[in-house]
C-alpha cells in the first residue's frame, strides 16, 4: 500500500514536471524595434476633414544596433503586408467612446483598413515595383469635439505601434515595435475638431 | 491453531520460493512500449537482464517519427524534434514477489535530434532573419517508478513513469526527458 501511494504521487507529479519546459512556444516569431514606421497627421482638423495615419516604409529597414539594413520581405518569406491596430476615440461627457468607422468615412490612398466596433486593423500592403509597404488612409471626422488616437496604450512602453507581418504558412512572423513620434507620454495623440 | 498457521506460512514461503526459482530460470526479457508508439509515434524496444536478488539492468532504444511533432516543429510551436534515445537503466524490485511487483529505476538517456534557432544572416549589403537547423545531442539522468505483472511467468505487462533533466545542450535539447510507457514483454 505504501508503494502504491508512492507510485500515485509520482504519477501526479509528472504533469507538473512536464509543463516546466521551454520546448513548447512560438519559435517562428522574430521581434525587432524599428522607430518611426507609423505616423499620424498632425495638423488642425475641422469637422468633415480626414485624420490620416500612414505606415509607408521600404522592405529594407535600418535596425538599431546593426550596420546592414534588415530585409523584412525576405525575412518573412515575402509577406504581402504588415498589420497594426489602432483605436480612435471621442470624448462623450466624462468618458471616451470608440468612433464607429464606416467605409464611406475613409479616404484610401494606400493599403486597407478593417473597422471593428472597438478598434481598427490597418494593413500596409507590399508593392513590388517600389519594394515598399504602403498604408495611408484618412478617417473623416464628421462632428466637432475632443478626439484621441492610440495604438497600444495598455502596453509598456506606451508610445509604440506594434506591426506584425502577414506571413504565409510556416514562414517567420516579424513583429516590429515602432515608436510613434506624435504620441504623448501616455501613448495618446489627442486633438480637437472644430 | 498454531500448527495450522505455521503450515500456511510454510506453504506460502515454498510458493514464493518456487515462483522465484521459476523466474530466475528466465533471466532475459524483451519488450515493446505500446503507449509511446500510439501516443507519440515513438518506437521503443527494451532488453532487460535479471540478476539474482532484486536487481536487474537493461537498455531501451527508441526512435521517434511523429507527424504531430514534425508539424509542430515546422510550424514553430517547438524548437526541437527528438529522434532517438538510448537509455541504459538499473532497477530494484520493491516487492517480495517476482511476478507482481513495484520497482524503482535509475536511468541515463543519451538522446538526440534536430533543433532550430533564428539567426540574423548577412547577405551582401543587407541582412535577414532565417531559421537555422542543427543536430543536438544530450544526456539526461533520471529516475522512474513502475509496476509489473507477469502472466504464466513469461508474459509481462509493465507501466512506467519517470523523468530526468537533460544536462549538456539545454538551449537545443528538450529540458526534460520523460520515460512513460505501457510495455508488453516476453521473458525467457
Amino acid at each position: 500500500m505504501k508503494a502504491f501511494r508512492y507510485f500515485l504521487l509520482t504519477l501526479m507529479t509528472l504533469p507538473f514536471v512536464a509543463c516546466d519546459t521551454n520546448d513548447d512556444g512560438f519559435y517562428n516569431e522574430v521581434y525587432v524595434d524599428i522607430p518611426n514606421l507609423v505616423t499620424v497627421q498632425s495638423m488642425p482638423i475641422t469637422s468633415g476633414q480626414h485624420l490620416y495615419v500612414s505606415a509607408t516604409f521600404s522592405r529594407f529597414l535600418v535596425e538599431p544596433g546593426h550596420s546592414s539594413p534588415l530585409d523584412i520581405y525576405e525575412t518573412t518569406g515575402g509577406a504581402p503586408g504588415f498589420s497594426f491596430t489602432y483605436i480612435l476615440g471621442k470624448r462623450q461627457g466624462p468618458e471616451w467612446q470608440p468612433v464607429r468607422v464606416s467605409p464611406n468615412m475613409l479616404d484610401v490612398q494606400d493599403g486597407s483598413l478593417e473597422a471593428n466596433p472597438f478598434f481598427l486593423i490597418a494593413h500596409s500592403e507590399y508593392r513590388a515595383e517600389t519594394e515598399m509597404y504602403r498604408y495611408n488612409i484618412g478617417i473623416q471626422l464628421e462632428t466637432p469635439g475632443e478626439y484621441r488616437l492610440h495604438f497600444n496604450a495598455d502596453a509598456d512602453p506606451k508610445r509604440q505601434a506594434e506591426l506584425r507581418s502577414e506571413s504565409v504558412g510556416n514562414n517567420l512572423k516579424l513583429n516590429i515595435s515602432s515608436t510613434v513620434e506624435q504620441l504623448d507620454v501616455n501613448g495618446f495623440y489627442s486633438f480637437t475638431v472644430n | 491453531m498454531k500448527r495450522i498457521f505455521l503450515l500456511l506460512l510454510l506453504v506460502s514461503q515454498l510458493s514464493v520460493a518456487q515462483e522465484q526459482s521459476a523466474m530466475l530460470g528466465r533471466p532475459n526479457e524483451f519488450r515493446i512500449d505500446a503507449l509511446s508508439l500510439i501516443a507519440q509515434g515513438k518506437w521503443n524496444l527494451t532488453y532487460e537482464r535479471f540478476f539474482n536478488g532484486d536487481i536487474s539492468a537493461g537498455v531501451t532504444g527508441s526512435y521517434a517519427n511523429s507527424d504531430k511533432i514534425t508539424e509542430d516543429y515546422e510550424a514553430g510551436f517547438r524548437n526541437n524534434q527528438p529522434k532517438y534515445e538510448i537509455v541504459p537503466f538499473v532497477r530494484y524490485n520493491m516487492s517480495k514477489s517476482q511476478t507482481n511487483f513495484y520497482f524503482v529505476e535509475i536511468f541515463v538517456a543519451a538522446n538526440g535530434g534536430s533543433a532550430r534557432e533564428i539567426t540574423r544572416v548577412e547577405t551582401g549589403a543587407n541582412a535577414h532573419y532565417e531559421i537555422a537547423e542543427s543536430d543536438y545531442f544530450d544526456v539526461a539522468i533520471g529516475g522512474s517508478r513502475g509496476y509489473k505483472i507477469y502472466f504464466k511467468e513469461k508474459y509481462g505487462v509493465e507501466f512506467l513513469v519517470g523523468f530526468g533533466p537533460n544536462l549538456i545542450d539545454k538551449d537545443k535539447s528538450p529540458d526534460v526527458i520523460s520515460r512513460v510507457g505501457l510495455n508488453f514483454g516476453y521473458r525467457f
